[in-house]
């Protein structure tokens, strides 16, 4: 610790901290422009001089000056004062004056500064000049007349996002920020640039023209896009949602969100809502009042209930229900009712992964927390898309690299994004990493030195794989990260988990829903009997064991592989109640429809991912005559509440090991590709589905492949064209992508699209697939 | 008392051979005074649409919460004019707007026949905030 005076006021701060943070420590105000904190300084806007108390006249920029010990920084010098106006009038010279029609007036840092030191005059006058506006990106709108060339976009999109997709171009006067070529954003969508442009030079375009920022109201709250529950700031006027934004990055907030965070939140309001109850009534779905809807829910569960038993219903839940709620609804299931399976569709990976740590702990399970992550030496990452899963991961895992000697050792099949960042990437055939795990669990377990059997199978170097069990092996500040597969056993991962997590510092699984570990470790929600697990789900109703579904939030006909087997299952059901926000394809099977409320319209608690907890209030207004899942139970559970209890339970059966799937060989041999469905970056779950936004990201069904197939098969940038498998056939977009294996095809975006799931099997890491060119 | 009623008479009889001071109101209008702060009104461009672009600073600025501005983005991409509300009930006559307009695309005309025996026809819009007479000496673009 060093100590330090600024404006007289006397501050501690540690070694190597910059001036300005003292100054911020200190509460004394410096204004900064090219500064944020979520990105290393970068002086470019000389705003921040201090003066030096032993050395007048000397101006020192601070937010990137390292302090020094007894040092005494003066602020509000008459030279400093003097220098901070002519800056702000330099910049002024370039910089058009058309606040009243720029979305960022009121919270533009220029405007502010402006103002605070009274800059009236232009003594260099203004230079009528202009660069290029873009107005065909999706959701980002550009206009760099107004850029003051700060670097903050450039900075925070190279080093936290990692994209780099907005550079610097040309020199001196015609210097810009843009894309390569001057094309449209093909990126992420994180917004970051968006969030961190202080000036009105990168918009929202959902924002745009819409509103005035001084009609908002920001309102704390969370994104439930994914089970990191990032910290976001919702901004209302009048009770309507205007934008969302992160939350600032101060104390222990990362400040961060992804596009799904920043751009989804039309899914909120989106047409598929459901707003009235409705019940089947002649095989018509009839809109009809709360307590006619729940009695005939109950009415028909009670049937099944009589006739087959209460453990032939299984629930289904999208954990998109505060810890609250799904200890009141765990509670009602198991004792109450005594219903069948709980699972997950949307987290099922999740809920193995996690569900397999408890059991072996027996208790609590210790997971990864933010500091866990920030404080390890080395991350493994176990599986592929885990930054897809969860977008955030990438800028948090890029910060982390940063600060430099850290081990990256991301397992996976496929280049996903952490991947790409990885210091030691370990690419496993496609589909073997489940048996991966496996090996390397034995490896481990036995401490049989060296590597599994047959290597050459898994097609990765020994090398390579001796510094991946080294670092497991030696080091307890490794954390390590399980990705599931989305339709994929995980079985094998799960293990190597529950080793795993005594043995290392913190084992966090990822791939869950928003409150899934809420869920599951803090009220029991938990699932049994693999119900979730696709293959599972319908060989029990094919098999008569299940007769009645409870979804709550889910969705089987969108979220799993083979829709025609599972439509065919699904209509052999006695009762199908939905209890949902959205109206999707399952609805239209459904006996009882009840519209819940979403988690913005509601009070409780979640538990994130890493483990934070987090406090929910009502920021939204409630949807027609939506109801929260907790204000349902009760009128459910009294209707149920008597019944026979018939204790004839047909458990569920441990999921088989999914079977190979049987296709004719001679299929398989002309199919010269290997396919793979992957998590997409812009959301697979029903919530990040309802947003046009992301569907308009998205663009469909995409299949990415190497850029030597691309080019071997002669196909144009985006040409649509047909992926068939043995299990299906649908046409796709064509992606190339330079990091890819040969021969390894990825499908993005199979969740919620028929064409999709019908390409793809349970169970299967990956399946063998052929590309026709349409029309060919 | 004859002497008042005399007097009183005289100044009558020197008036009536005054021109008039008073106006047949209804009939004859008395021009008002250029900083005559009467109903506030848009100012149009050229082509008719109003010169305001929307920005929402006289919205805030009035201290009677009279005034609603809508944007939207209008056909060059920027911030543009959907609909303008100014609620007369409510409206206390100050310039506050005007003031704080920074393209002067309001002004407060010298209408002043305002009455009405309903409040509805006291909310104008954009259209009705248009239309206002020309005062003498200004020239509306
Ligand atoms: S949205 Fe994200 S990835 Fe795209 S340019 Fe901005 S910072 Fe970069
Ligand atoms: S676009 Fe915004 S953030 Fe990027 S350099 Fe210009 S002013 Fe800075
Ligand atoms: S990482 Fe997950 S929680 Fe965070 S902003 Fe993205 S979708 Fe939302
Ligand atoms: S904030 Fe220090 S130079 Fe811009």
């Amino acid at each position: 610790m060093i100590t330090l005076k600024v404006n007289g006021i006397e501050v501690s701060v540690p070694r190597g901290s910059t001036i300005l943070q003292a100054a911020e420590k200190a509460g004394v105000f410096v204004p900064t422009l090219c500064h944020d904190r979520r990105i290393t300084p970068y002086g470019a806007c000389r705003l921040c001089v201090v003066e030096e108390r032993r050395k007048p006249g000397s101006l020192i920029p601070s937010c990137f000056t390292p302090a020094r010990d007894r040092m005494e920084i003066l602020t509000e010098t008459p030279a400093v004062l003097e220098a901070v106006r002519t800056q702000l009038q330099l910049i002024l010279v370039n910089h058009p004056l058309e606040c009243p029609i720029c979305d960022k007036a009121g919270e533009c840092t220029l405007q502010d500064l402006v103002i605070r030191y009274n800059v009236t005059e232009a003594p260099f006058g203004t230079e009528a000049f202009a660069r290029y506006l873009d107005r065909r990106s999706p959701l980002i709108e550009r206009d760099m007349t107004r850029c003051v060339l700060c670097g903050r976009c450039v900075r925070i999109c190279g080093e936290l996002q990692g994209r780099e997709e907005l550079e610097f171009q040309h020199r001196g006067h015609k210097m810009v920020v843009g894309t390569d070529g001057g094309r449209a954003l093909d990126c992420d969508f994180c917004g970051l640039c968006v969030s961190t442009c202080p000036v009105g030079a990168l918009n929202d375009k959902l924002f745009k023209d819409g509103t005035r920022v001084w009609k908002l109201r920001r309102e704390p709250s969370v994104c439930t896009h994914c089970g990191l529950a990032c910290e976001a700031d919702f901004h209302l006027e009048e009770g309507q949602l205007r934008r969302v934004t992160p939350a600032a990055p101060t104390g222990n907030g990362k400040g961060l969100l992804c596009a799904r965070g920043q751009f989804g939140w039309r899914a909120f309001r989106s047409p598929s809502r459901i707003g009235a109850p409705r019940i089947r009534r002649d095989g018509v779905l009839h809109e009809a009042g709360w307590n006619e809807a729940i009695a005939h829910a109950a009415k028909a569960l009670d049937a099944v209930r009589r006739s087959h038993g209460a453990a032939s219903v299984a629930l289904l839940t999208a954990d998109h229900l505060t810890t609250e709620e799904a200890a009141a609804w765990g509670a009602f299931w198991r004792d109450t009712f005594g219903g069948g399976p709980v699972g997950s569709i949307q987290a099922d990976g999740y809920r193995q992964i996690l569900e397999t740590l408890a059991g072996v702990r027996g208790a609590r399970v210790a997971g990864g927390t933010p500091r866990d992550l920030d404080e390890a030496d080395a991350l493994v990452v176990l599986g592929g898309g885990s930054a897809e899963l969860h977008p955030v991961l990438k800028p948090l895992v890029n910060g982390w690299l940063r600060r430099g000697g850290r081990e990256l050792a991301v397992v996976s099949s496929w280049p996903d994004a952490l991947t790409r960042r990885a210091t030691l990437p370990l690419t496993v055939t496609p589909g073997l990493v489940e048996d991966f795990c496996g090996e390397l669990l034995a490896a481990l377990g036995s401490e049989r030195a060296g590597a599994p059997a047959d290597l050459a199978r898994y097609g990765i170097d020994s090398c390579a794989l001796a510094r991946l069990v080294g670092l497991l092996v030696e080091s307890r500040g490794v954390v390590v990260l399980v990705a599931p597969e989305p339709w994929g056993d995980n079985r094998q991962k799960a293990r190597l988990a529950a080793y795993l997590q005594d043995r290392v510092r913190a084992v966090v699984p990822l791939g869950g829903q928003v409150n899934s570990a809420g869920a599951v470790l803090g009220s029991g929600l938990v699932s049994d009997g693999g119900a979730g697990n696709g293959i599972a789900l319908t060989e029990a109703i094919e098999a008569g064991r299940i007769r009645a579904l409870y979804l709550l939030g889910e969705d089987p006909l969108e979220g799993l592989p083979d829709p025609q087997r599972v439509r065919r299952a699904l209509e052999r059901l006695d009762c199908i109640v939905c209890q949902s926000p959205f109206w999707t394809a399952v609805t239209d099977l459904a006996h009882a429809v009840l519209p819940s409320a979403l988690l913005h319209e509601k009070r409780g608690s979640i538990l994130s991912l890493l483990g934070e907890s987090r406090s929910l209030r009502p920021v939204l207004p409630p949807f027609g005559q939506s109801r929260s899942d907790g204000e349902i139970l009760p009128g459910l559970a009294a209707a149920l509440a008597t019944g026979p209890r018939v204790p004839s339970a047909p458990s569920m059966p441990e999921p088989a090991a999914p079977r190979p799937a049987a296709t004719p060989a001679a299929d398989e041999a002309a199919m010269p590709f290997r396919l793979e469905a992957v998590p997409s970056l812009f959301g697979d779950g029903i919530l990040s589905r309802q947003s046009p936004d992301l569907e308009e990201l998205r663009r469909g069904l995409r299949v990415v492949m190497s850029g030597e197939d691309f080019e071997r098969l002669g196909l144009a940038e985006r040409e649509t064209v047909e992926v068939r498998t043995p299990a299906g056939s649908a046409r796709a977009e064509a992606e190339r992508d330079a990091g890819m294996l040969k021969g390894l095809l990825l499908l993005r975006h199979a969740a919620g699209r028929p064409a999709g799931l019908s390409l793809i099997r349970q169970g299967a890491g990956c399946i063998p697939a052929d590309i026709v060119r349409i029309g060919t | 008392m004859s002497k008042a009623l005399l007097k009183g008479l005289a100044l009558t009889l020197k008036t009536f051979f005054r021109p008039p001071v008073t106006l047949e109101y209804p009939d004859e209008k008395r021009p008002v005074p250029d900083r005559f702060r009467g109903r506030p009104a848009l100012v149009a461009r050229a082509d008719g649409a109003p010169r305001c672009v929307a920005c929402g600073l006289c919205e805030k600025i009035c201290p009677s919460l009279c005034i609603t501005v809508v944007a939207e983005t209008g056909p060059e991409g920027t911030r543009s004019l959907a609909r303008y509300r100014l609620d007369l009930n409510r409206c206390s006559f100050c310039g506050l707007c005007v003031e704080a307009c920074p393209v002067e695309a309001i002004v407060m005309s010298g209408e002043y026949e305002l009455a009405s025996g309903s409040r509805e026809p006291l909310v104008l819009d954009e259209g009705r905030l248009l239309a206002a007479p020309d005062r003498p000496g200004e020239e509306r673009p």
